[in-house]
């Protein structure tokens, strides 16, 4: 993987246990702490609800449920955020495809149309499938461990 | 001439263009050539004209007149290997 890649997963960019009853509050948390690091620009909570309600990202893998939001032209820095709510948030099923997602895990996509991060991306994806990797990446508790076994796994 | 599959999504970032490079590398594993681009849902109805397949990462609302998949299964991976045997078929003597 490139180092611009391995770059865009961060422990400050992991937000593990965070307490969010649904959607919105994630999302206005998850903004709260993005935005003073410098990652995003000051209309991301606006986007990234806009963007979800038109084309929502939740995926429910052969793993545990997911959800990708992503919304563009508000990252003012590539990065991937990673939130564990303390409990399930509901996520709208991408495409339509399906039911209602329990995501247990948020992967916020700071990708840009230019930055060519489909590689980091896929490899997601790839892990996502292989449920003794999935176990033992929900049971970091905390976010060097994460990052650390998202890099350990993707190369 | 290389079978042109679309795959859209609401942006034309992430998601669409992590569908169709899986795609373009299971499709070159299977020796099928296509040429495999990811557009917005915006530009959909112009660029499905001509396409030979479209894959869908978005609810689309309209029918286009070309056969469509569903990506969410490469994404996944459930499912994935029925829809790609359905979209080699579709593509294969274009």
């Amino acid at each position: 993987m490139r180092d611009a890649d391995r770059e865009l997963l961060r422990p400050e960019l992991v937000f593990l246990g965070m307490d969010a009853p649904d959607r919105a509050s994630l999302f206005s948390q998850l903004g709260a702490r993005l935005a003073p690091l410098g990652y995003v620009t000051p209309d991301w909570l606006e986007r990234i609800e806009e963007r979800e309600r038109a084309y929502p990202t939740g995926l429910a893998t052969a793993t545990v449920g997911i959800a990708l939001p992503h919304a563009d032209g508000c990252v003012a820095r590539p990065y991937i955020a990673i939130v564990r709510p303390l409990a399930p948030v509901a996520f709208e099923p991408m495409a339509g495809v399906g039911d209602t997602v329990e995501a247990e895990l948020v992967l916020n996509l700071g990708v840009t149309r230019e930055g060519g991060q489909v590689e980091v991306l896929q490899g997601l994806m790839n892990l996502f499938m292989q449920e003794d990797l999935v176990r033992r990446l929900m049971a970091q508790t905390t976010g060097e461990g994460m990052v650390s076994t998202l890099l350990e796994f993707l190369g | 001439m290389a079978a042109r599959i679309i795959v859209a999504c609401g942006s034309g970032i992430a998601t669409s263009q992590m569908v169709a490079k899986k795609i373009d590398r299971l499709l070159r594993e299977k020796g099928v050539e296509a040429d495999v681009a990811a557009v917005t849902k915006e530009a959909l109805a112009e660029e499905a004209e001509g396409a030979d397949a479209y894959v869908a990462v978005v609810k689309t609302e309209e029918d286009y007149d070309v056969p469509t998949f569903n990506g969410v299964a490469f994404l996944t991976g459930i499912g994935e290997d029925e829809e790609l045997a359905r979209l080699v078929e579709a593509v294969r003597d274009k």
